[in-house]
């Protein structure tokens, strides 16, 4: 069955006005799509990237109850553990509270040595190097208020940090008892060798810490909000899991002890029902994208009345009259949706740098391309079957009397 | 031989909750190479007729034969095809496609039949020829007048040679200068081009270029006239050509 | 002047398919924009409304939630004995108390874990919460024992908060004796003696200092002498102050959100609305001719097709709003960003709202009608009849 095709073309540009519409609303609503699935396959990855070697101890009570600084060295002794190290929250700001960081106070001797396969330390030249890294390591030993700080300070424009500045920062759980910010020497920049690791991420000296509180320079208890551990090879997570656990059981803290992975899993819950959240809004622009194509078709197939019946006159038949407005549809929804599907991945990298703060590892998969442009195929299926089936089942003369 | 033949041909319709019958057992005949005009008031069932003879719809009762074929006995999957084929519309409304040219819509019929491009373009040219509107073949419908959008029409129905031409109310829409060029145009395609033509038209004037005029009143054919003007024209046109 | 109202009811019942699938439209515009700002409305109805103006609370400079806060003992001891604006009741007592408060793991019925609000208090912290705070079931905890109560919704939500149930924090164990009602974010909360939950998380700083004070009494003086105080540096706000300041992420994600969704699912459905009242026009050209050629005047035509889509939009807003009715009342909970705690509440369909979402919807309505409008009032008598 031959039809002219140039008709689906003709139509689409004598009305380009509803054209450009539809093909508008259809690019904004599957970039959101692509977005939306985006950002969940962003904290999936966030979960499934995580070392597989690394544990968090922190107490079973609450995110917000510190451990015992003494439980570090019986941590330490449990079989199958390679190292310890306190991992302090500090609840970070830069001049505003909403420029909020992720700090946290470590013991500088171990903790470059246990990150090695997610950060590596760049050197002047802005090149990762062993030398940068023992180049830093001898500079956090050597100044109680250094600090190494991720890549993505040094690129966004709000801070723009470098090796060699003193940053003013502000700290909510620790605060300074005179009011003022704790100023850090930037000693290192590194970069991350994870997808899932934030670039923007701060570490300083917990024992700096330690010292100001001792000292009643600032608010806080000494405690640990949380002790990174790493599994030596060949030990199973489970069990060293139990044992930390186990001896910790009767107190003076209980803890609750996870894998690198549960520990992001939490974090994702405790924003609350982020899926459902997102299914709803994702709900609600696929309902908005297809009742849009719908519309059209609509429209579109009414107007067409007339040349159906003056086609069928012709000796077309119902089938190739039918594929004529289906292949409209198809020809809008997959332009539409496919101009939105690489708008959200050309976009990508922009976006990942703007959402910083949030979603430091945006990206968008393959598989979410590929759903998006699945997603316009089906609703441009579905917008256009119902007109394409009414227009074959026209009979001419009815439809030769229309007004087209 | 019969270019068509109808036989017992009833036909109902169904107009709010009543029925209609607009033809009831009508038998008639057209022989190859004849210039009908179907005349008669609104309902008299002239277009119901053509519509029947082109497989556009279908009676419910009766037989009908176009070129031989039985097109009644024909499934509806194979009429569009046979139409195509076998029959040239031309309406009162053009009905030209408003999107395409002049030249895309004479090619429309042309797509369904197996022809290279090279072929099609031929004889689409070759069909605005005939109709004298071969520099106009690039412009849209819009762009042309009344008179030149049906000489379209007309072109787009005899593209594919078809052995008949059926026209409902050709000149209806257009005045009196462009209609009669229309109905010479139509009569050419009799004399010259051989093809058998039903006109169905409410204007006497128009109907004086065929050859026979039936009158039809409420369904049945209630005269029919011979035309030994329109016979004697065709006869002294065919001289001078 | 005008045409009649059965004339615009005629039109829409007979296009009624057409103006069914647009009144859809515009109806989960409407339900959406209602059931998130329904949701919001819930949510900040937990906070600043709930907030009693005579009511300080006293935090760490800098603090903007309680969880945030630390009190030492004896800044908070001088809070309560030492500050004049606190009112004293009859025997001269501080009406005044210490609290902390402390997000909490705890398991769901349902499986999985979450934040739940934990509040250390003072008897003067019952006093204080006047009439808001009621025993619904059982008693209040005994204090110097390891006794709790809880808010109403945790009794259906969380593991071991039923009447009866054992709630373990750190390792001592803590038994269930009442349940209360609260209407505000504490309703949510589980109470209990802070000196025996300090006692078993092994903490010594508090979160806050709430005390009753007089009306007019100036905060943000009372904050500029206290702040800098040497021996209990300290902020203080009232409590509507404090509370509002609670909602300011989840209610700004919220209202972000209802925005976001209605300007979607709103252009889509406006382009419903524009489809049916182009075939509305379409199909009666004829109509408009002879209208036009009565004497009509084009602005008649134009009103009248602008209103066939107004009605079709205020449908449409009725049918939103019944969609969105059953959320009214229905508990539920969210995270809040602020205090990174869960609290539980139920949607609020208010009057407002239901108002606002019929004015929606009518506009909606306006603004896909208007173009068909013009095109119909703009007709040509000629064109009109040429139809024909």
């Amino acid at each position: 069955m031959s039809m002219p095709l140039r008709l689906v073309g003709r139509h689409l540009r004598a009305h380009w006005l509803r054209t450009a519409l539809t093909i508008t609303s259809l690019v904004v609503t599957l970039f959101l799509f692509c977005f939306l699935v985006s950002i969940v396959t962003t904290l999936e990855d966030m979960v499934k990237q995580s070392a597989t070697n690394r544990l968090f101890v922190q107490s079973a009570v609450s995110l917000f109850q510190d451990i015992p600084l003494d439980y570090q060295s019986k941590i330490d002794q449990v079989p199958g553990t390679d190292k310890v190290t306190k991992f302090q929250w500090f609840g970070s700001y830069y001049k505003e509270r909403d420029n909020f960081l992720a700090q946290f106070g470590v013991d500088h001797e171990i903790f470059l040595d246990m990150y090695r396969r997610e950060m590596e330390i760049l050197g002047p030249d802005g090149k990762p190097s062993e030398e940068a890294r023992q180049a830093a390591q001898a500079a956090l030993a050597a100044d109680r208020r250094a600090c190494i700080i991720g890549e993505g300070l040094v690129r966004d424009e709000k801070f723009q940090w470098k090796v060699g500045d003193t940053v003013p920062i502000q700290s909510t759980f620790f605060a300074k008892t005179d009011g003022t910010a704790w100023d850090f020497n930037v000693v290192a920049v590194y970069h991350p060798l994870k997808a899932n690791f934030d670039d923007r991420q701060i570490f300083f000296r917990y024992d700096y810490l330690e010292e100001m509180i001792k000292a009643g320079l600032c608010v806080g208890a000494q405690g640990v909000g949380v002790y990174v551990v790493n599994v030596e090879d060949g030990h199973d997570n489970g069990q060293v899991i139990a044992d930390i656990d186990g001896l910790f059981a009767n107190g003076p803290q209980r803890t609750m002890t996870m894998t690198e992975a549960a520990f992001q899993a939490l974090f994702v819950s405790m924003m609350g029902n982020v899926p459902l959240f997102l299914g709803v809004i994702g709900g609600a622009v696929v309902f908005a994208v297809v009742f849009s194509v719908v519309n059209t078709m609509l429209m579109s197939a009414r107007q067409r009345t007339h040349e159906v019946g003056i086609l069928k006159a012709l000796g077309y038949t119902d089938g190739a009259v039918g594929w004529l407005l289906l292949v409209e549809s198809l020809v809008l929804s997959l332009l539409g949706g496919g101009l939105g599907v690489a708008l959200a991945v050309g976009l990508a990298e922009p976006m990942r740098v703007g959402m910083g703060k949030f979603f430091p590892q945006y990206t968008v998969h393959p598989e979410t391309a590929v759903w998006g442009l699945v997603i316009s195929l089906g609703v441009g299926v579905v917008a256009g079957l119902g007109p394409a089936l009414a227009a074959s089942r026209l009979r001419p003369v009815q439809a030769l009397r229309s007004e087209g | 031989m019969s270019m068509i033949a109808m036989q017992g041909v009833t036909k109902r319709y169904e107009r709010g909750g009543e029925t209609l019958t607009v033809l009831e057992r009508l038998d008639l005949t057209v022989p190859k190479g004849d210039f009908v005009a179907l005349m008669g008031p609104s309902g008299s069932g002239k277009s119901t007729i053509l519509n029947l003879v082109g497989g556009l719809d279908v009676p419910d009762e009766g037989r009908i034969s176009v070129a031989g074929q039985e097109i009644t006995a024909m499934s509806r999957a194979d009429l569009p095809a046979w139409r195509s084929r076998h029959v040239g519309f031309v309406f009162q409304a053009f009905n030209l496609v408003p999107v395409l040219t002049a030249l895309e819509n004479v090619l429309l019929p042309l797509n369904l039949q197996p022809l290279s491009r090279a072929e099609r373009r031929k004889q689409a040219e070759f069909a605005l020829q005939v109709v004298g509107l071969s520099d106009r073949m690039h412009h849209r419908p819009r762009q042309l007048s009344g008179g030149q959008e049906q000489r379209v029409a007309i072109a787009r129905a005899i593209v594919t040679d078809p052995d008949l031409v059926l026209a409902d109310e050709p000149t209806g829409d257009l005045d009196r200068e462009s209609a009669n060029a229309v109905m010479d145009l139509l009569r050419r395609l009799n004399n010259e081009m051989k093809k058998t033509l039903v006109v169905v038209t409410h204007d006497p004037v128009a109907a004086e270029h065929a050859r026979r005029v039936l009158h039809l009143d409420k369904g049945v054919l209630a005269r029919e006239v011979q035309n030994p003007a329109s016979s004697r024209a065709a006869a002294e046109a065919g001289g001078a050509r | 002047m005008g045409l009649p109202l059965a004339y615009t009811l005629r039109n829409v019942v007979v296009r009624r398919s057409s103006a069914a699938l647009t009144a859809f439209g515009i109806a989960m515009t409407v339900a959406v924009f209602a059931g998130v700002l329904s949701l919001r409305a819930g949510f900040e109805q937990l906070y600043k409304p709930r907030g009693d103006a005579n009511i300080a609370v006293y935090m760490r400079p800098g603090a903007v939630s309680e969880g945030e806060s630390a009190i030492p003992r004896d800044q908070a001891d001088i809070l309560v004995k030492e500050r004049p604006e606190i009112e004293r009741d009859e025997q001269g007592r501080p009406l005044a108390a210490a609290e902390i408060f402390l997000a909490v793991y705890m398991e769901k019925l349902g499986g999985g874990t979450t934040n739940t609000p934990l509040r250390g208090v003072q008897p003067t912290s019952i006093a204080l919460q006047g009439d808001r705070l009621k025993l619904a079931e059982g008693r209040w905890m005994e204090f110097g024992t390891n006794e709790v109560v809880v808010g109403r919704p945790l009794t259906t939500r969380m593991k071991g908060c039923q009447l009866g149930g054992t709630i373990t924090l750190n390792m001592t164990p803590f038994l269930v004796v009442g349940v209360f009602d609260h209407p505000g974010a504490e309703g949510g909360e589980i109470w209990g003696d802070a000196e025996r939950f300090l006692d078993a998380l092994d903490r010594t700083l508090f979160s806050r200092v709430v005390a009753r004070v007089a009306p007019g009494t100036d905060f943000v003086a009372l904050t500029e002498q206290m702040e800098h105080d040497t021996r209990a540096p300290t902020q203080v706000v009232s409590e509507p102050t404090y509370l509002s300041k609670q909602t300011e992420m989840s209610g700004g994600m919220l209202e972000f959100l209802a925005v976001l969704l209605t300007i979607i699912m709103g252009a889509a459905a406006v382009l419903g609305s524009i489809n049916t009242m182009l075939a509305s026009v379409a199909a009666r050209t004829h109509e408009v001719g002879v209208l036009l050629a009565i004497g009509y005047s084009r602005l008649a035509i134009f009103l009248t097709f602008l209103f066939e889509s107004a009605l079709i939009g205020l449908i449409g807003g009725v049918l939103g709003v019944l969609i969105a009715l059953p959320f009214d009342g229905l508990e539920t909970g969210m995270a809040n960003w602020n205090t990174f705690t869960d609290v539980s509440f139920a949607f609020q369909l208010t009057p407002e709202l239901a108002l606002t979402s019929f004015i929606l919807a009518f506009a909606l309505g306006l603004i896909g009608g208007t173009l068909p409008a013009l095109r119909a009032a703009s007709l040509k008598p000629v064109e009109a009849f040429r139809q024909l």
